[in-house]
């Protein structure tokens, strides 16, 4: 078995405390609820390189003792064939004086049991706990404790994770923890040599389960259980996913996008970071120039669709901008050019604290928050793997299959984190045709909010238009990278879970943990666009990239030529592209018709993914295939705005 | 010719009559060789059965040990009793308390003999 490399935070055997516990089981068997009940708030989250498993760790106090809990992904069996089994294998290997607690779902005995029987072959002390006993007892079932434990030569103890229930009896019994006697288990078992054959295990269990284990089928299927169903219904379904869908564009897309956005960007940076930054550089760099002060609006309330909002109330202020007019006539000195340079690069209008920092906190933090707050509540629920059911058949077709559907939502939200998400799929080639998807038709959601305003401007039918458009180039462009890039598809075995309520501290937890992530590695990313846009306004690139690709841009697309700034502006900050064009379809000079506002929504859409997406890609497939990506993307999103373009003119008439 | 089947996999033997298919069918037919008309009359695969049935699992299917593991941990192994979910848009079974959604490809390898024949009007 490879070894997989120590994970990053050096922790060891070495001064290692007198007692260490390791929570081991199945997924979905509510571990890391009862690894949080055990142990104190601190805990230490490592990654193990090259994979997306992670390990937390805390300190406990049983019976006034410290020991150290370790929560491990979980696994089905003990085969090394997924990262997840090496890394729990591994972990064990580093504490070979460890207790393993195994924690199973009481209604899913059985395949809780195949694998405690696989652990108790390693011959460590261990005890088993069977969590989720509500559950059990709403669906009539029963477990002899006294019997199985007897079978097992363990402690065995029930727990009810979320209500706390049996924790007292868990932590006695982790002292009583010995190492598992099967001889009576595998009295009559098959063996291979000194090997007990999987079919033999399964024997075994049957027999345990036989013994020890009693459910009833119940009467009325409880409203969980019936939601759950509805959920991957083919019509129910369907209507729930518009639901959900409905809901993350409201909340990501208008509260988010909109109102959050417009309390830290106008609220906070416009009208009082930013003023207070001017006037400190200002007396820094003294050089003669004014600044314009204006009275900077900003009326707060609720959207309630991108058009309409309900205005609560009015927090205008009067403040400094970083627009500014020189001195008519006035030359400047070497010195006074150089402090210029300076000023505007801290707060002028390309500047770091005015642009850059205000983009990276006032408009992604918010956005990207409240992506997150959702995508956590709907992971949580166990609502994502009836997502994978509804849309299996029709990503069969791109050779994917509904596993990916998961990355393909994270994309909604950003899609570099996607691309770095589909580590989870099984093959080379469903990762690269998803990371293909996304970078070319899945808008983040630093988009979104700016579309959705566009197609407010559209006749609804238009913004049909467009949704059809995605999703035919979606399809398409799927099932032509599926066969480009060839190889196998993974077969399509998902587990199910039962749709709970979701958890607010597991809620909060993920949220911040990807919002943390978010920060580290994306935000430094778009600082760096920002300077690098600064520098091309300096040297009046942008003048000179708008005319060459004129006749791209006006020819084959029909718009006015400065709209080749808005796709180049894209690659740096996909959202600024956007709102480029938003400007000129619905600012203060409208220069775009309808039918031009169609055109360069598909195109921006379809244009090349963003700078950290870019860099992302190149990190997980290597630069060859990046490059290519992009390579494919400009021409292809070209293309088919060309095509609405001239098939829009041609059916209006015009 | 004798007339015992015996699967690849799980080396479970049919060893019921089953009915005659012509050659000029099997010429033509696009089923696969675990479609219904080459089995004993009361195996099926799960792809075929109506939502709401219980069936006693048989096989497993799959021509690797691979499958039969992937599928095991679930609790799918033969003797085990599953029941129908759905259909579409994809087969969904329950084994135990286990709801586990499938391929297509995967449900119409997986024989069983039903137990129970759904209650609702298919």
């Amino acid at each position: 078995m490879e070894s997989i490399a120590a994970p990053n935070d050096h922790t060891a055997d070495v001064g290692a405390p007198a007692e260490t516990v390791i929570l081991v089981g199945n997924p979905n068997v509510g571990k890391s609820l009862l690894f949080k009940n055990l142990t104190n708030r601190f805990v230490v989250v490592s990654n193990y390189p090259g994979t997306t498993v992670e390990v937390m760790r805390a300190r406990a106090g049983f019976n006034g003792r410290s020991v150290e809990v370790i929560d491990t992904p979980g696994i089905n069996d003990v085969v090394p064939r997924s990262d997840d089994v090496k890394v729990t294998l591994q972990l064990l290997n580093d504490h070979p004086a460890g207790t393993i607690v195994q924690v199973a779902d009481a209604k899913n005995l059985r395949r809780a049991l195949y694998l405690t029987l696989q652990l108790a072959e390693l011959g460590r002390p261990m005890i088993l706990v069977l969590n989720m006993m509500d559950e059990l007892a709403d669906r009539g079932g029963r477990v002899d404790f006294e019997r199985l434990s007897e079978i097992l030569g363990i402690p065995v103890v029930g727990t009810v994770a979320t209500r706390k229930q049996g924790m007292d009896a868990l932590v006695e019994e982790i002292e009583r923890a010995n190492v598992p006697s099967l001889a009576e288990a595998y009295r009559d078992a098959e063996r291979d040599g000194q090997f007990v054959t999987s079919r033999a295990r399964l024997a075994t269990v049957h027999r345990m389960i036989e013994d020890t284990y009693s459910i009833e089928k119940p009467r009325n299927a409880s409203l969980q259980v019936r939601l759950g169903f509805w959920a991957m219904h083919p019509f129910k379904g369907l209507a729930f996913l518009a639901a959900v869908l409905l809901l993350v564009f409201w909340f990501v897309g208008l509260f988010g996008a909109g109102t959050l956005v417009d309390l830290m960007e106008v609220g906070l940076f416009e009208q009082r970071i930013s003023p207070t930054a001017i006037s400190a550089v200002d007396a820094l760099l003294p050089f003669p120039h004014e600044h314009i002060i204006d009275n900077v609006e900003h009326p707060v309330g609720l959207p309630l669709t991108p058009i309409h909002d309900v205005t609560i109330v009015n927090l205008d202020k009067v403040a400094k901008l970083p627009e500014y007019s020189l001195p008519e006539g006035l030359v400047f000195s070497a010195g006074q050019k150089v402090m210029r340079f300076f000023h505007d690069l801290l707060v002028g209008e390309y500047g770091l604290i005015t642009m850059a920092l205000s983009y990276a906190l006032a408009i992604v933090l918010p956005i990207v928050t409240t992506f997150f707050l959702v995508f956590s509540i709907l992971e949580d629920s166990g609502y994502f793997p009836r997502m994978a059911v509804m849309v299996n058949r029709v990503f069969r077709l791109m050779g994917l299959n509904g596993k990916a559907v998961l990355p393909m939502i994270l994309g909604l939200g950003c899609a570099t984190m996607a691309t770095m998400t589909t580590r989870i799929l099984e093959t080379r080639k469903e990762r690269l045709v998803t990371i293909m998807l996304l970078a070319l038709a899945v808008p983040c959601s630093a988009q979104l909010g700016v579309l959705l305003a566009m197609m407010a401007a559209l006749s609804p039918a238009a913004a049909g238009v467009w949704i059809i458009v995605v999703i035919a180039v979606l399809l398409v462009v799927g099932r032509l990278s599926s066969s480009v890039f060839g190889g196998e598809t993974s077969e399509f075995i998902l587990e199910i879970p039962p749709m709970r309520k979701p958890q607010l501290a597991n809620v909060l937890v993920k949220t911040g943990s990807r919002l943390n992530w978010y920060l580290r590695e994306v935000i430094p990313i778009f600082i760096i666009g920002t300077a690098i846009l600064f520098i091309l306004d300096r040297l009046d690139l942008l003048a000179v990239i708008a005319t060459t690709a004129e006749p791209l841009v006006a020819g084959w697309l029909g718009l006015p030529e400065e709209m080749a700034n808005a796709f180049l502006v894209g690659f740096l900050r996909r959202d600024f592209g956007a709102v480029y064009i938003l400007e000129a379809a619905i600012g203060d000079n409208p220069v775009l018709s309808s039918h031009q506002i169609l055109v360069a929504m598909v195109t921006i859409t379809l244009f090349m993914p963003c700078i950290a997406n870019f860099l992302m890609i190149a990190r997980e497939q290597g630069m060859k295939v990046a490059a290519s990506m992009l390579a494919f993307t400009i021409p292809f999103a070209f293309l088919v705005g060309g095509v609405v373009n001239y098939l829009g003119r041609w059916l209006l008439g015009t | 010719m004798c007339n015992l089947v015996r699967c690849p996999s799980c080396s479970y033997e049919f060893a019921e009559i089953y009915p005659k298919t012509s050659w000029l069918s099997r010429l033509f037919s696009r089923q696969s060789p675990m479609a219904s008309g080459n089995l004993p009359v009361d195996v099926r695969a799960v792809s075929e059965l109506p939502f709401g049935t219980v069936a006693e699992v048989l096989c497993v299917g799959g021509t690797s040990r691979g499958r039969e593991d992937r599928l095991a941990v679930f609790g799918l192994v033969p003797e085990s009793e599953i029941t129908v979910i759905q259909q579409r848009p994809s087969c969904v079974i329950k084994i135990d308390e286990t709801e586990l959604a499938l391929d297509p490809e995967i449900a119409s390898e997986i024989l069983v003999r039903v137990v129970r024949e759904s209650e609702r009007v298919a």
